[in-house]
C-alpha cells in the first residue's frame, strides 16, 4: 500500500475516534456494567454476575408490566400520530388560505422541550384548576366541585401521556408526510382524474401507495423514539398513579438515578434497546417491499 | 457584472472582518483580568452578637487568608447564598465556584464524585436524609472541632442529632424544617374553632367547615405517588398515632394495628368522609398547597419550608390568615412527622478543607441564619436565634415551630443506607391502598415483606 492511499483513513480517524469514544466505548462499558452487581451505594459489593440481573428484570413483575405498558404507548400513540399527521397534511396538501402560517404554527409543539410540554399539560390535567375539567363543568358535565382526576387514576394517566404525546408529535408526522406528498406527480393524479377514478380511490390507489415508505420512515423513527419516553412521564405522574405509568425509561432511570443500582438499570435499558430493535428491523423488512418493486 | 463583484468581495471582507474583531475581542476578554468588586464596608458584617464570630470575621478581613484559592461548592439553589459568597470572597480572598444541579441529580452526582474520591466538590449541599448513607460510606468529614464548646452548646439538639453520624457531627446546617400544619385563621375563627389538636377533632371541623359550605375540603392530602411526600404523609399520620417502624431486633413491624389505622385515615378521608380532596392522590407538596392558598381548604399538612409561600401575595388569598399549628395527634404520641434539614457537607477528599470549612461556617453562621430566617423564612439550628427579638419579628409563631420540632423524627433515624429505595419501596406499595388496588393490611404487608427482603439482600 502507497503512502497516498493511507490519506484517506487519516482523514477519516478524528471521525472513528470520536465515534469510538462517545459511542463504541460507552455501550460496551454499559454492557459490561449491566453483567454486574454494581449499585454505587454499596461499591464494595461490586463484582462479575453474568446474566443474573437480566434474569432478575424478567422475574420482576414491575419490569414485566414496564414492557407492557411501554408497548401498549408505542402502538397507541404511534397510530394516532400517523392517523392524525396524515389527515393535517393532506389538509395543508390542499391549496387553502393562511396555509404557510398553519404550517409554521405546526411545528410549534414539536419544537418545545418535553418538559416545558409536560407542565404545560399539567396544568391542562389539573383537576381544580385545569382547562378540561373547567371545560367540561362550562357545559355541565361535571359538577362544582366534581373533578376528573386525569392523572389520579391509572387507566386514565396513561392516556393523559398519549394524548401529550400525540399534540406533542403529530405535526412530526404531518410535516414529513407533507414532504412525502410534495414529491407525488401531479400528472399522476390529473390522469387518475380524467380516468374518472374518486377522490377516495385516488387516496387508496396512488397518494397511499406512493407514501408507503414515509409512512415506514416515520413509523421507524417514531417508534424508536416512543420506546424512549421518559421526559413527559417524568413531569406528570412520575411513573404514578402506583406504578401505572413506569414505562421502560422511567423504570431504568429510577433503578439508576434514584436507587443507584447502575448494572440493574443498564440491563434494562439494554432490554429497551433489544425492543427497539426487533421494531427497527419488522419495520426495514416491510421497506424493502416498496422500495424492491419501485426498483423493478 | 463588474458591478456586482467588487461590492461581493466588499461584502465578505467585513464579514471575515467582523468575525475576527469578535474573535480577537472574546480572546482579550477571556484573559483580561475581571474588574475588582468595590470595596464594601465591613462594619455591617462585624456587627455580631457573638465574639467569637466577630474575631474570625475581623482576622480574615485583614489578613485575606485565603487569597488566590478557589473552592467548588456543589448545590442545588445558588439564589440562596449568592450574596453570602461573594461577602465570603471579599472577606477572606477566596474564590467560590458554584455548581447547580437539578435536586433529582444531585445525589447521583455526589455518589458518584465521593466514590471516586474526587476532591470536588470541596463543599456540597447535604439533605438529612442521606447521613447515614454518606457516613457509613466515610464520605463526610466530622466537623465537630471546628465549632467551640459554646458553639456546641447553642445548637438545637434535634439539628445536632439529624445531622450526627456515629457521634460526631457531619455538616453546617443552614435550614432546618419539620412537617407541620398550616391552616386558615379566618375560616377556623369564624366557624368558632381553635386548631385541632387530634384527628378526631380535626375530622369533626373539617365536616362542619364543608357543610356550611365554607370550603370544599378540609385537606389536601399530597398523595402523588412518584413523590417521597406520600410516603411521609402517611409517616407522619402512623407517628402521630404512636407508630414505630422497627421492633428492638431491627425488623420492620410498620404494618402493625397502628399503620393500618394511619393508612386507612388518609384512605377514608378521601372516599369515606370526604373531607379531603380526591385530588390528593395525583398532587405534590406545592400542588396540595394551591386550593389551601386559594382559600377552600382550611388545612394543609406539608413541610414547613413551604409555608413562605402561603405569605406570598402573587401567590396567595390568604396571606395574612396562613399560620402554622401543630399536627394534631394521638396523646402520648412522641412523634407527629419528619424533620428534614439543609446543610453544607465538607468533602473528605477535598484539597481546600480549611477554606471549605471557613465558607461552610460562614454561610451557617448566627447572623447569616438570622438573614436567610428573614429573607427566605428558613429555620436556623441556633438555638439562641429563636430567642433574638429580631426573629421574633420576622417570624412571630417560633414558638409553635419549636414544639413541632420536639415531636419531629429524623430520617437519619432509620439508620438505613439506602433510605432513598426504602422510602420508595413503601410509597409505591401504600399508594395501591388509596388507589383501591389493595387493602391497607395487604399493601402494608407487601412493603413489609419487600423491605425484610432487602434488609437481608443489602443490610442497613
Amino acid at each position: 500500500m502507497r503512502w497516498h492511499e493511507l490519506i484517506p483513513y487519516f482523514f477519516i480517524f478524528p471521525a472513528l475516534i470520536i465515534i469510538f469514544s462517545v459511542i463504541i466505548y460507552p455501550l460496551l462499558y454499559s454492557f459490561s456494567i449491566s453483567l454486574q452487581e454494581y449499585n454505587l451505594l454499596r461499591p464494595e459489593k461490586i463484582s462479575f454476575i453474568g446474566l443474573n440481573n437480566y434474569v432478575k428484570l424478567f422475574r420482576d413483575n414491575l419490569f414485566v408490566y414496564s414492557i407492557l405498558i411501554t408497548i401498549y404507548f408505542v402502538i397507541v400513540s404511534v397510530f394516532i400520530q400517523l392517523l392524525l399527521g396524515l389527515g393535517i397534511a393532506l389538509l395543508l396538501n390542499e391549496p387553502l388560505r393562511g396555509r404557510s402560517l398553519v404550517k409554521a404554527l405546526l411545528i410549534l409543539p414539536w419544537a418545545l422541550p418535553g418538559t416545558i410540554i409536560g407542565g404545560m399539560w399539567l396544568w391542562i390535567y389539573h383537576p381544580d384548576y385545569g382547562l378540561i375539567n373547567n371545560l367540561l363543568r362550562s357545559i355541565n358535565l361535571l359538577k362544582d366541585i366534581e373533578v376528573i382526576s386525569w392523572l389520579g387514576s391509572p387507566l386514565l394517566a396513561i392516556h393523559a401521556i398519549i394524548i401529550t404525546d400525540v399534540w406533542r408529535l403529530s405535526p412530526f408526522a404531518a410535516v414529513l408526510l407533507l414532504a412525502g406528498l410534495a414529491t407525488i406527480p401531479k400528472e399522476i393524479i390529473e390522469s387518475s382524474k380524467l380516468d374518472g377514478a374518486s377522490s377516495w380511490q385516488r387516496f387508496l390507489y396512488i397518494t397511499l401507495p406512493l407514501l408507503k415508505p414515509i409512512i415506514i420512515l416515520f413509523l421507524l423513527i417514531r417508534t424508536m423514539f416512543a420506546f424512549q419516553i421518559f421526559d413527559i412521564v417524568y413531569v406528570l405522574t412520575r411513573g404514578g398513579p402506583g406504578t401505572s405509568t413506569f414505562v421502560l425509561m422511567y423504570y431504568a432511570w429510577d433503578k439508576g438515578f434514584n436507587q443507584l443500582n447502575m448494572g440493574y438499570a443498564a440491563a434494562a435499558s439494554y432490554v429497551t434497546a433489544i425492543f427497539i430493535i426487533i421494531f427497527a428491523t419488522i419495520y426495514m423488512l416491510i421497506l424493502r417491499v416498496p422500495l424492491r418493486k419501485g426498483g423493478k | 457584472m463588474s458591478e456586482i463583484k467588487p461590492k461581493g468581495i466588499s461584502t465578505s471582507l467585513v464579514a471575515v472582518a467582523v468575525i475576527v474583531a469578535l474573535i480577537i475581542g472574546a480572546v482579550i476578554g477571556y484573559f483580561a483580568k475581571p474588574t475588582p468588586p468595590a470595596e464594601v464596608k465591613t462594619e455591617t458584617v462585624i456587627k455580631t452578637e457573638t465574639k467569637t464570630i466577630e474575631k474570625t470575621v475581623t482576622k480574615t478581613v485583614v489578613g485575606k487568608p485565603f487569597e488566590g484559592i478557589t473552592i467548588t461548592v456543589l448545590t442545588t439553589a445558588p439564589c440562596v447564598t449568592a450574596e453570602l459568597d461573594k461577602e465570603f470572597e471579599y472577606l477572606t480572598g477566596a474564590k467560590v465556584e458554584v455548581t447547580t444541579v437539578a435536586w433529582p441529580d444531585l445525589h447521583p452526582k455526589l455518589v458518584t464524585a465521593l466514590a471516586s474520591k474526587s476532591p470536588h466538590p470541596d463543599v456540597f449541599i447535604m439533605p438529612d436524609e442521606w447521613v447515614y448513607e454518606f457516613g457509613k460510606a466515610g464520605w463526610l468529614l466530622p466537623v465537630d472541632e471546628y465549632l467551640t464548646p459554646e458553639e456546641k452548646a447553642d445548637l438545637l439538639p434535634i439539628a445536632v442529632e439529624m445531622y450526627s453520624y456515629e457521634g460526631h457531627l457531619t455538616s453546617f446546617v443552614f435550614l432546618i424544617m419539620p412537617h407541620i400544619m398550616f391552616y386558615n385563621e379566618k375560616i377556623l375563627s369564624d366557624a368558632g374553632f381553635r386548631p385541632a389538636t387530634t384527628w378526631d377533632e380535626f375530622v369533626a371541623q373539617c365536616k362542619t367547615l364543608q357543610e356550611k359550605g365554607v370550603v370544599t375540603y378540609g385537606i389536601t392530602w399530597p398523595l402523588l405517588s412518584g413523590d417521597d411526600i406520600s410516603f411521609e404523609c402517611w409517616a407522619s399520620q402512623f407517628l402521630s398515632r404512636g407508630g414505630s417502624f422497627f421492633d428492638e431486633k431491627g425488623e420492620p413491624i410498620f404494618n402493625n394495628e397502628i399503620g393500618v389505622e394511619a393508612l386507612q385515615f388518609l384512605i377514608d378521608s378521601i372516599y369515606t368522609l370526604k373531607i379531603a380532596s380526591p385530588t390528593s392522590v395525583e398532587v405534590e407538596k406545592m400542588a396540595c398547597l394551591h386550593p389551601f392558598m386559594a382559600g377552600e381548604n382550611a388545612y394543609n399538612w406539608n413541610w414547613q419550608f413551604m409555608y413562605p409561600i402561603t405569605k406570598d401575595p402573587s401567590t396567595s388569598k390568604i396571606v395574612e390568615y396562613s399560620k402554622y399549628c401543630l399536627i394534631p395527634s394521638k396523646p402520648g404520641a412522641k412523634y407527629t412527622g419528619f424533620i428534614a434539614g439543609g446543610a453544607y457537607s465538607i468533602n473528605p477528599y477535598s484539597k481546600n478543607k480549611e477554606v471549605a470549612i471557613a465558607y461552610a461556617k460562614f454561610i451557617t453562621s448566627k447572623e447569616n441564619s438570622l438573614k436567610l430566617l428573614k429573607e427566605k423564612g428558613w429555620l436556623p439550628w441556633w438555638g439562641s436565634v429563636y430567642e433574638m427579638p429580631e426573629a421574633k419579628e420576622i417570624e412571630p409563631q417560633l414558638p409553635i415551630i419549636l414544639e413541632q420540632l420536639k415531636k419531629s423524627f429524623a430520617r437519619g433515624w432509620f439508620r438505613i443506607s439506602w433510605y432513598a429505595e426504602f422510602a420508595e419501596t413503601i410509597r409505591l406499595e401504600i399508594s395501591k391502598a388509596w388507589l383501591k388496588e389493595k387493602t391497607a393490611k395487604e399493601a402494608l404487608d407487601s412493603a413489609v415483606s419487600a423491605i425484610k427482603e432487602k434488609l437481608k439482600e443489602y443490610g442497613r
